[in-house]
């Protein structure tokens, strides 16, 4: 375990990620201050709400964690949670008109942001022997 | 399980038949499987001859039994756009039919080999693969296809035919070529099931099958170099290995060993399950549009797994090799049959040689003979045997070491021509520049410096191009010298260094909770369905969403089970991304394009303060 903390620790970590574990830690305040003042309100259903929206703190919390130390659960969680924010908000645009464009502006984000070849090689979730170079690199002296 | 001995020795004066005999093969065919190889003249006496024609009109020319080989090839005029065609089976009433398929449950009980196709066949494919299977599945009711019935009734005319005379023939055929010897078997089945017998893509009438053995004349006595299979999927040199290639071809003594694709009959080298695909019938730009967006996720987007050919049935080809083997020394010997030009039905018959379904895609269409395709023209196996597979620009090696000798010869004295003419041009070249210079601030010899320069141009090009030439021809020179030193020394290329591709088998599915995975694949387009109808009569209003989260989750859920969940939720995130772009963009295209240049301009500022600090 200590190894794999050491190992996780040395990779470099891309400026996108790091963008996207602030924007976590940022979702995970507004949701727990958003859960906290619900509990506080004392009804049934507010405070289901801000259990809610705790649990969601927590969650978002740990999955910045997991972005800034670079453990592929991280990333993985990161994955699931766009998955399941994308379709929530791509379902209301089409079908119930009434999408929350900052929540999935965030998750493309951080979709875009987690899925090329090198950030997933640096997460550890993807290997170096299945990439291939979109463009074969070029000295400036060959010629035709 | 190749087994090492001597190098054959086989004299030259051999006979056609005799050499036939020498490397016929022997063929392992899959427990189950209902054809075998057999003489056309018999399959021939057992069915009528038919015309199709161009009005959509199916006409009897010649009756079933009264059918010879010789009114077979009787010269027949018919419109552009007609097909003769063989029937094996006759058309068959709803009591034939019922009768055909009771009749095949007992022949299969009866079977000392029987087929099981194993767990795991469903659960092989993904979720889209099952679907487009489904939707292969769905296009055979468009188009024409040999009803199941068919099969069945083929199966037990043809089992009682063997029972009537039990014999398993090839149709043999000697050819030279290019100082190659061409052995050919061609084997001739009354049926292909693929489809109604054993889960594939396709069931017609006849089948035809061809393994080629190409050898070369060494003082005075043949020798094996290559063996060819006809397989699916594959073609030039991938169909060929050596004849001392133990890793890829199994032999048993002097005969290569088939493992034959149950009901297919397609040939491979090695036994197991071989995953064969077939591409649906979608118009070209449909398939360019999806070529282009495959580039883009693979390229573009970086993800692994893009495929060029993503609309593409898959199916499992069954050559497991644990049924009847039938050859030398086998559970049943073969009886060949020797053809050629000459042979009346190989050239003078262009028809089907079976059931004409009228499948636009011809999968369920008959084939032609050996000679011809479906639509008559020649077929480049019969015409070009070294073509087929990919041996029209490699020489027997006895002739191929005299060829190197001379390429080197020719290539050095091209060496020793340049490496004169080079230094002589090149020194022209430099005088030539120097006069060009002289000629530099004397505005009276404008003229003829311009005269001047076009001839330098010219000399400059001539040299440069002498010059890569010589450096092209010392590379091919030196890669020539080497592969010569190496014949000489009697070092061969690895057997396989010719195969780019090579048919493998796949290995038994590897999946979690495998029952699970088994029967979530068998029932979940069925349970995708069922959700879309309740989803229609409870919850017409948000059916779409339902189906969505519908397909998401089982798509999802499949993946855990094949134990590929991170890859899958990467990309169903990537693809939901898109689509939030497009929603994002669409919505917010004036204040994404604001942004992105305050951006732009934020960078750029960021590095010319870095610049100028540095």
């Amino acid at each position: 375990m200590g190894l794999r903390k050491a190992h996780a620790e040395k990779r470099k970590r891309p400026v996108s990620v790091t963008l996207v574990a602030l924007l976590a830690i940022a979702v995970s305040i507004y949701s727990l201050t958003v859960g906290v003042l619900a509990v506080q309100e004392g009804s049934n259903e507010r405070i289901a709400d801000g259990v809610f929206h705790i649990g969601l703190a927590v969650g978002a919390l740990a999955a910045a964690f997991g972005a800034f130390t670079m453990r592929s659960w991280g990333w993985a969680a990161f994955m699931i949670w766009a998955v399941v924010g994308l379709t929530n908000q791509i379902l209301r645009y089409l079908f119930f008109e009434d999408p929350n464009y900052l929540s999935m502006a965030i998750n493309t984000f951080a979709v875009l942001a987690l899925s090329p070849a090198d950030v997933q090689i640096a997460f550890g979730v993807r290997h170096t022997g299945n990439v291939k170079l979109t463009r074969p690199t070029r000295n400036p002296v060959d010629s035709h | 399980m190749s087994s090492s001995q001597d190098p054959p020795v086989i004299p030259s004066t051999v006979t056609d038949l005799e050499l036939l005999r020498e490397f016929e093969p022997v063929v392992r065919f899959t427990g189950g499987e209902q054809f075998f190889p057999m003489d056309v003249e018999r399959y021939v006496r057992s069915c009528g001859l038919w015309l199709y024609h161009p009005d959509d009109r199916d006409e009897q020319v010649v009756p079933e039994g009264e059918l010879t080989m010789e009114k077979l090839t009787e010269a027949r005029a018919a419109r552009f756009g007609s097909v003769f065609y063989l029937r094996f089976v006759h058309p068959l009433s709803i009591e034939e039919s019922a009768r055909a398929l009771t009749g095949l449950q007992r022949l299969r009980r009866s079977q000392t080999h029987r087929f099981r196709a194993g767990l795991g066949r469903l659960a092989r494919g993904g979720l889209l693969p099952r679907l487009i299977d489904a939707l292969f599945s769905a296009t055979l009711l468009l188009r024409g296809r040999v009803p199941k019935a068919t099969a069945a009734a083929a199966a037990l005319e043809y089992a009682e035919m063997q029972e009537r005379e039990e014999t398993y023939v090839y149709h043999g055929r000697v050819v030279r070529q290019s100082g190659w010897t061409i052995c050919q078997y061609w084997f001739f089945f009354a049926y292909n099931n693929w489809r109604s017998g054993f889960y594939g893509v396709n069931d017609h009438e006849s089948d035809w099958e061809l393994v080629t053995v190409y050898l070369y004349e060494k003082d005075q006595h043949l020798e094996p170099e290559w063996v060819a299979y006809a397989s699916h999927d594959f073609h030039g040199a991938d169909l060929r290995r050596r004849f001392d290639d133990h890793d890829e071809l199994t032999l048993d003594g002097l005969h290569p060993v088939v493992y034959a694709g149950a009901g297919s009959h397609a040939s491979y080298f090695r036994a197991g399950e071989y995953q064969a695909e077939v591409p649906l019938p979608i118009p070209d730009r449909a398939r360019q549009a999806l070529d282009v967006l495959s580039k883009f996720w693979r390229d573009t987007l970086g993800q692994a797994g893009g495929t060029n050919r993503p609309f593409r049935a898959p199916f499992i080809d069954f050559a497991r090799g644990d049924g009847l083997s039938v050859g030398p020394g086998q559970e049943k010997e073969w009886t060949p049959n020797q053809i050629s030009e000459a042979t009346p039905w190989t050239g003078a018959y262009r028809g089907l040689w079976g059931f004409y379904a009228q499948d636009p895609i011809s999968g369920e269409n008959a084939p032609g003979g050996p000679m011809y395709n479906r639509d008559g023209s020649p077929r480049p196996s019969w015409f070009d045997p070294l073509g087929f597979a990919g041996l029209d620009l490699v020489p027997p090696p006895p002739v191929e070491l005299e060829l190197l000798t001379a390429e080197v010869e020719t290539l050095s004295a091209r060496q020793g021509e340049l490496d004169a003419l080079i230094p002589k041009d090149a020194g022209t070249l430099q005088q030539v520049g120097i006069r060009l210079e002289s000629m530099e601030g004397n505005p009276h010899l404008a003229a003829q410096h311009g005269r001047l320069e076009g001839q330098v141009a010219e000399l400059a090009t001539k040299v440069r191009e002498l010059r890569r030439e010589r450096s092209q021809n010392e590379a091919v020179l030196e890669g020539l010298t080497r592969r010569l030193e190496r014949m000489r020394a009697g070092r061969r290329d690895e057997p396989g260094a010719h195969i780019h591709e090579a048919a493998h088998p796949v290995p038994p599915a590897e999946m979690r909770f495998t029952r699970v995975a088994e029967l979530f694949a068998a029932f979940s387009l069925s349970l995708l369905l069922v959700g879309v109808v309740a989803l229609i009569l409870f919850a017409p209003s948000d059916a779409w969403a339902g189906v969505t989260v519908l397909l998401i989750a089982l798509v999802l859920g499949e993946s855990i089970l094949r134990a590929t969940f991170v890859r899958t939720v990467n990309r169903t995130a990537v693809i939901l991304a898109l689509v939030a772009s497009v929603i994002l963009l669409v919505h917010f295209g004036k204040y994404v394009l604001v942004g992105s240049l305050i951006a732009l301009a934020a960078f750029l500022i960021l590095q010319r303060i870095q610049e100028l600090r540095a």
